[in-house]
C-alpha cells in the first residue's frame, strides 16, 4: 500500500523541521510507521539533523537537493520527491512519508502528484501581516502553522490582528498557533493529521 | 505546404516543443553537470569560462555518448527492435563515469519513462518503458527520450539537436541560478552557442554502437566525483 505523503511547507526558519521533529515521537507513541524527505536550499543539514535527532531510524530520512528551485521541486516537476519516495515506501513500506520543502516564499504550494495533505508553516516574527497578503501557501493549505507564538511580544507582533486574519484568509480551513520551541500546540497539530489526512484509518 | 504536410510538420514540431520544455517534469532542474563545483573551485567565474565548459562538455562529453545514443535509439524504435534499444542503455550505463552522472540519467529517464504511455502507443515504446519500470534496463534519459522522439514523429536529426540542445540549456539554467550569468545573457549564449550544437550533432549522428565513448572532458568528471562528496550543495550534480 502506497505511503500517505504528508506536505510541509512555508518560509525559511519558519519551524518546518522542528514541527517534524515535534510529530515524530507522536506517530511512534501511534505505532504508526514513518519515513521522512526534507529539501534542503544549500545543505543537507535539515536531514542530518532529524538522522541525529534518535527520533527516527536514520536510514528513513533521505535529503534531497532541489537544484535551488525548492517550489519547483514541490509543485511543477517533482520528480525528484517522488523518486525519493517510491524509494523510501519500496525500501521500509511506511504508513506515512513527511515530506518537508525547502524554505519558500508565500505563494510556495504542494502539488497533488506529490502530496495527499500538506501544512504551511509561517511565524509571527516574519511578520504579523503574512497572513492579510494572502500567499497562495496561506490561501490554499490544508492546515495553516503559525508558529513562534511565544515571540509574538519581543517582536511587536499583535497576536489578535494575526489571528483575525487568519479567519478572514482561511475561513473554511483549519489554522493552528503554536510554540513548537515548548511544544504547545504538536498535539493539536497532530491530531488534526489524524482527522484531516488519515482519517482515523491507521490510529489505534 | 499541403494541409496533410503542414499536420505532419506541426505535429512533429509540437511534440519537439514539448519533449524540449523546461516544463516536462523529469527533475531536470536538480542537475548541473558538474557546474557547482567547478563555479566553487573559482574554475567558472566568468561568461567566457562557462561558455567554455559548455563547449567542453557538448564536443567531448555528449556527442559520442548520449547525443549518439538518442539517434541510435531512434533507430532501433523506427525498426520496432526492443532488443537495440536494450542494448544502447546497457552500453551507455557503461560509459558514465561516476556514480553520480549515471543516477542522474537513470532517474530523468525513468520519470521520462512514465510519461511516455501518455505520448505515443507505439508498442515498441511502451515495452521499453515497461523494462524500465521493472529496472530490468537502466532508463537512460538520452535512450528513452530518442525513442519517444521516434514514436511522436520526430526526426532523427531533430531528435539530436533536442537532446544535446537540453544539455545546453541544463548547464545554462544552473548558471543562472548559481549567479555565473544573467537570464538574458544565458539566452543570447545560447544562440552563439548554435554552431557548436549543431557540430556535436553532426558527430552524434554518425557514430555507430560500437564507436560510442565515454566523457573525455575529464575536468568535468573530476568536479562531477568532487561534487558528489561535497556537504553542501544545491545540485544533486
Amino acid at each position: 500500500m502506497a505511503a500517505v505523503r504528508l506536505g510541509f511547507g512555508g518560509p525559511v526558519g519558519s519551524g518546518k523541521t522542528r514541527l517534524v521533529e515535534r510529530l515524530l515521537p507522536l506517530f511512534s507513541e501511534e505505532s504508526i510507521s514513518v519515513a521522512v524527505i526534507t529539501n534542503d536550499l544549500v545543505t543537507d543539514e535539515d536531514a542530518e539533523r532529524v538522522k541525529r535527532s534518535g527520533l527516527i531510524d536514520p536510514e528513513r530520512v533521505l535529503g534531497v537537493e532541489s537544484g535551488a528551485c525548492p517550489h519547483t521541486a514541490i509543485r511543477e516537476d517533482p520528480s525528484v520527491n517522488l523518486e525519493a519516495a517510491e524509494r523510501l515506501e519500496r525500501r521500509f513500506q511506511p504508513d506515512v512519508i513527511l515530506i518537508e520543502s525547502g524554505g519558500d516564499n508565500l505563494a510556495a504550494t504542494f502539488s497533488s502528484e506529490l502530496v495527499d495533505w500538506w501544512a504551511f508553516v509561517i511565524d509571527v516574527s516574519g511578520g504579523d501581516d503574512i497572513p492579510r497578503k494572502r500567499g497562495l501557501g496561506v490561501l490554499r493549505a490544508d492546515l495553516l502553522v503559525v508558529n513562534k507564538i511565544d515571540l509574538a511580544p519581543h517582536v511587536d507582533a499583535d497576536l489578535e490582528r494575526i489571528t483575525g486574519d487568519v479567519s478572514l484568509a482561511r475561513p473554511d480551513r483549519a489554522s493552528l498557533f503554536t510554540d513548537l520551541r515548548s511544544g504547545l500546540g504538536v498535539k493539536a497539530v497532530f491530531e488534526e493529521i489524524k482527522r484531516s489526512a488519515l482519517f482515523g484509518k491507521l490510529t489505534g | 505546404m499541403t494541409n496533410c504536410t503542414f499536420d505532419t510538420h506541426a505535429s512533429s514540431v509540437l511534440a519537439m516543443m514539448q519533449l524540449s520544455d523546461s516544463a516536462l517534469p523529469i527533475g531536470r532542474h536538480a542537475h548541473a553537470f558538474g557546474l557547482e563545483r567547478l563555479f566553487r573551485d573559482g574554475r567558472v567565474e566568468t561568461p567566457q569560462d562557462l561558455q567554455s565548459m559548455i563547449m567542453s562538455a557538448l564536443t567531448h562529453g555528449v556527442a559520442r555518448a548520449d547525443g549518439a545514443a538518442a539517434a541510435l535509439a531512434h533507430d532501433a524504435l523506427g525498426a520496432g527492435l526492443l532488443s537495440g534499444l536494450l542494448e544502447i542503455d546497457a552500453r551507455l550505463d557503461l560509459l558514465k563515469l561516476t556514480a553520480s552522472s549515471q543516477a542522474a540519467s537513470r532517474r530523468c529517464g525513468s520519470r521520462l519513462a512514465t510519461l511516455a504511455p501518455a505520448f505515443h502507443a507505439n508498442s515498441t515504446l511502451v515495452k521499453f518503458v515497461q523494462e524500465v519500470s521493472d529496472k530490468k534496463t537502466p532508463g537512460h534519459v538520452s535512450v528513452v527520450s530518442g525513442a519517444v522522439a521516434a514514436a511522436m514523429g520526430i526526426s532523427r536529426e531533430d531528435t539530436v539537436l533536442m537532446e544535446l540542445r537540453g544539455v545546453v540549456t541544463m548547464i545554462l539554467s544552473a548558471a543562472v541560478r548559481l549567479d555565473v550569468i544573467p537570464a538574458s545573457a544565458a539566452q543570447e549564449m545560447l544562440v552563439v552557442l548554435a554552431p557548436e550544437i549543431i557540430g556535436s550533432a553532426g558527430i552524434s549522428l554518425g557514430t555507430g554502437i560500437g564507436e560510442m565513448e565515454c566523457g573525455a572532458a575529464a575536468g568535468l568528471e573530476i568536479a562531477s566525483m568532487r561534487h558528489a562528496g561535497d556537504h553542501s550543495r544545491l545540485f544533486a550534480t
